[in-house]
């Protein structure tokens, strides 16, 4: 008897349970995204990385809005907190004008104030924000920190000047970041910013603003009403919920408990295009592939500072032959299902108007790679079935990033074609965090890695050759007419000069292609069909979400 | 007897004083072998902080203001001044007191790894009992055939299993999270309901495994001792079977498995990485981890801490209560 209640109990207990399971989902209108790792900070001083900054922008608004010009291939931007802007005739100021109806989320006044404030936090070295150090234009004290009696001219509650230095060539990117409540900041002390509880507590003129945050669960974004852009068919509630495991994030767009991912690995798009109610789209992306060959001497880079030829990669002749004896078609067809395209510049394709057509990627021709080797002096003098060069036989070891399925499928690629060149390589996985701390330190001849090229195009970081300032110049690149049409790029404001110079540049790296530069990856975004008005662009996929309506 | 009391107390005592002294010393040993390691290891915790976005003067700020340009020794000195003070420092990573960070994810392991080890226990002994009652029948062979393919199923492939059965093509439980995005609209009832749903299959893919081990040993263990002569000088003497069962087989069987269930409790605590990780779970496994990637030392340190705590105190607990079930055993630990 005692046994018979307690099996009725539990299976009453499991059929309330399935019951309970299938009450309606998401009754409520909301959009649920989710994210591989939970945010460390919304505060826009230290939003390092990438859904960090994605989520704070809806919090908190720049002076400058941005939209991506399709048919143009660039930013079009347009003013947002600001309702305009003028330069002055010599480019070194700007006037700024405030919209009328800026209001905080806590209702207080925004002001002119708290611009200057932003800058001046971002600024400080105290405060360590993720924009130190990069105000150029600025004029600053030795510390990098901006004199703000030098910069800003307060004219009005709503409208102020903003000068640069003398030699500076400002853009409108140099005074676009997220604007920060001066009110919110006031009584604490600089050092802590970071620490203190403002991270978690927003105040923003966003469209959203943060309504609850569960470490390590969700992130939950509510309608800010005091925003400009408010508007009542915005969707109700954003969730963010924190999925680490790829496989759980499909099964639960699968099952409708998230509707927006972005990242869905390449073969897995015919199987969420079978998903009911779910759209994919295929975006050109920013982001390539390459190997990295070290071209210069890292040892005596290291020592002396002094850029001198790698024994292997140091010769422009040798690094074409590698491109042209490793087969990438292979690893675009066989690995990402076609969701890719060749590269053979650093400018991606979304960038229209500053792309080469003419620069073309090298064919895949194990003869002519041979060819060039042979050239360069590279010969299998010993008849060992390795190519040598003064008694050094061609061996090396490549450093790929751990855990990176892709990455190891091309490694082995590159393995087993250059072997058929006669080329010995042995690939090494490392942990990524020693793995970029070692690229970053010079500390690799050959390795296997990705950039993602800033928006707007910016090449200067990666291929100027003074490494000091430009650290992402990994491989050590070196060509000074590349170096003066990086820095003229600079000075420039006329288009047409400016995508010139692009075209020369990409002329240049091509000719001497300090990295054999793989293949640009599509970015892969599904999303549920219930979300109307969305357009997934370069900026990313949740960019202008304010604008998403919901179907009925 | 009363002598004999006396001195079993007092035994206790400098048990508990000797284990307290040791737990301490090994807790220092364990933080100090940790901060040395951590330093030698390779990777830079100022990593993401180097970037083409990010100025390179950015970097060597934030190096100075985690001290990592001080000497080790120094460092290390720094180190233990806080920890004296109960100040393990701030997270690299999420900005914030390690010990707050740890407060946040601690009462989900501790309450989520108590109910699995109940619930592994508790099966283990439940399949035990009955495998050992159905000795040679098709019913024992089943469960020992059974629980060796269960032993031999990685846990994140018993989890992707569970969800792809039970979440995708029987849709009774949620495939992932510790509750519903609606969670704040339940009513109590409700709230509990929705944990529990939740948990069944995270608890599932944690317990398995265990309740498998726990089977496994005692299934063994209650056989070996039936066998033992005394259990047959008993029964030659007529005592019935359920008396030697309940006073002798059964506390024989169970006093070696208190040492395993308290090893096997304190790994729990330390975090379970593999489930929190696909069924989406706030826990301590899943914050180490996190921290090791990220070079964030003070958390890494705090992490291991408090892992190696609660392994301590289970320990501990564990040979207390096997001291309690048999004073003969006090020597022993």
């Amino acid at each position: 008897m005692k046994k018979k209640i307690i099996l009725l109990f539990i299976i009453s207990l499991f059929l309330f349970l399935f019951s309970s399971c299938q009450s309606k989902k998401n009754v409520k209108k909301r959009v649920i995204f989710s994210i591989s790792s939970d945010l460390s900070t919304l505060n826009p001083l230290y939003t390092f990385n990438l859904n960090e900054g994605r989520i704070s922008e809806l919090i908190y608004l720049g002076l400058v809005g941005h939209r991506w010009d399709e048919s143009k291939g660039d930013l079009k931007s347009y003013p947002l907190l600001a309702k305009y802007w003028s330069w002055s005739k010599d480019h070194k100021s700007i006037g700024i004008k405030l919209r009328p109806d800026l209001l905080w989320s806590d209702s207080t006044k925004f002001r002119v104030d708290d611009i200057v404030f932003s800058f001046d936090a971002y600024s400080d070295p105290q405060v360590k924000s993720r924009f130190y150090g990069t105000f150029d234009n600025f004029i600053t004290d030795k510390d990098a920190h901006i004199n703000l009696k030098k910069t800003f001219d307060i004219i009005s509650d709503d409208s102020l000047v903003i000068h640069f230095k003398k030699n500076s060539h400002p853009k409108l990117v140099d005074i676009d970041m997220p604007i920060l409540p001066k009110h919110v900041f006031k009584g604490i002390k600089r050092t802590n910013y970071s620490t203190s509880k403002i991270n978690f507590n927003t105040v923003g003129t966003g469209p959203y603003l943060l309504k609850n945050w569960l470490k390590n669960e969700k992130i939950v974004l509510a309608p800010n009403k005091n925003s400009f852009l408010y508007n009542s068919a915005m969707i109700p509630e954003l969730i963010f919920k924190i999925i680490p495991d790829y496989n759980s994030r499909i099964i639960q767009l699968q099952k409708g408990e998230i509707d927006f991912l972005d990242e869905v690995r390449a073969d897995d798009i015919n199987k969420v295009k079978s998903f009911k109610n779910i759209k994919v789209v295929l975006q050109k992306s920013r982001t390539y592939d390459y190997v990295g060959w070290s071209n210069i001497d890292r040892e005596k880079y290291r020592k002396s500072k002094v850029l001198k030829p790698n024994k292997f990669f140091g010769d422009p002749q040798v690094r074409r032959a590698l491109t042209m004896g490793i087969d990438r078609k292979i690893i675009i067809d066989e690995f990402l299902q076609g969701a890719a395209e060749l590269a053979c510049s650093p400018v991606s394709p979304i960038f229209k108007y500053a792309v080469n057509k003419n620069v073309k990627p090298y064919k895949y021709d194990k003869t002519e790679a041979l060819k060039l080797l042979h050239k360069a002096g590279w010969k299998d003098s010993d008849e060992d079935g390795i190519l040598d060069k003064q008694g050094k036989p061609f061996s090396f070891t490549l450093y790929i990033p751990a855990g990176n399925p892709r990455r190891k499928f091309t490694s082995n690629i590159i393995k087993s074609n250059l072997k058929e060149l006669g080329i010995d390589v042995n690939v090494q996985s490392v942990e990524p965090s020693v793995f970029f701390d070692n690229m970053f330190q010079k500390k690799y001849d050959a390795w296997v890695a990705g950039w993602t090229v800033p928006i707007p195009l910016e090449l200067k970081p990666f291929w100027h050759s003074d490494l000091e300032k430009n650290i992402a110049n990994c491989v050590g690149y070196k060509n000074s007419k590349v170096d003066s049409l990086l820095d003229a790029i600079e000075k420039l404001s006329g288009e047409k000069e400016i995508v010139n110079d692009y075209y020369k540049i990409q002329e240049q790296i091509h000719k001497d292609e300090p990295v054999t530069f793989l293949f640009w990856i599509d970015n892969i975004t599904a999303f549920n069909s219930k979300i109307k008005n969305i357009h997934v662009n370069p900026l990313g996929g949740i960019q202008h979400c304010w604008e998403w309506r919901l179907s009925d | 007897m009363e002598i004999i009391g006396l001195k079993g107390k007092n035994l206790l005592n400098n048990l508990i004083i000797k284990r307290i002294l040791s737990s301490v010393l090994i807790l220092i040993l364990l933080i100090s072998l940790i901060f040395f390691l951590l330093r030698l290891a390779p990777g830079n915790p100022v990593q993401k902080f180097v970037s083409p976005a990010l100025s390179p003067k950015l970097a060597e700020k934030v190096r100075t203001s985690f001290s990592l340009n001080k000497p080790v020794t120094r460092q290390y000195i720094d180190f233990v001044k806080n920890i004296v003070t109960g100040n393990f420092g701030i997270s690299y990573q999420q900005h914030k007191p390690v010990v707050d960070v740890i407060k946040e994810y601690l009462p989900f392991t501790v309450i989520f790894s108590f109910i699995s080890f109940l619930i592994q226990i508790g099966f283990g002994f439940l399949f035990a009992f009955y495998a050992f009652k159905n000795k040679g029948k098709f019913s024992d062979e089943l469960l020992s055939k059974l629980s060796l393919i269960l032993y031999s199923i990685p846990a994140f492939v018993l989890g992707i299993l569970l969800i792809y059965l039970f979440s995708v093509t029987i849709p009774l439980f949620p495939s992932a999270d510790l509750r519903s995005v609606d969670f704040d609209d339940l009513t109590l009832i409700g709230k509990i309901f929705d944990y529990v749903k939740h948990l069944i299959l995270p608890l599932a893919t944690l317990s398995i495994p265990g309740i498998v081990i726990y089977y496994k040993y005692l299934r063994e263990n209650l056989d070996s001792v039936n066998n033992k002569t005394f259990i047959n000088h008993l029964r030659i003497n007529g005592f019935d079977e359920k008396t030697i069962l309940k006073k002798h087989i059964i506390p024989n069987t169970i006093g070696p498995l208190i040492s395993v269930a308290g090893i096997e409790l304190g790994l729990l605590l330390s975090g379970a990485l593999i489930t929190e990780v696909i069924f989406s779970l706030p826990g301590m496994g899943r914050l180490t981890v996190g921290a090791i990637l990220n070079r964030d030392y003070p958390l890494i340190i705090g992490c291991t801490f408090i892992a190696g705590l609660l392994v301590i105190i289970t320990n501990f607990l564990a040979d207390i209560i096997r001291y309690k079930l048999d004073k003969r055993m006090l020597k022993g630990i």
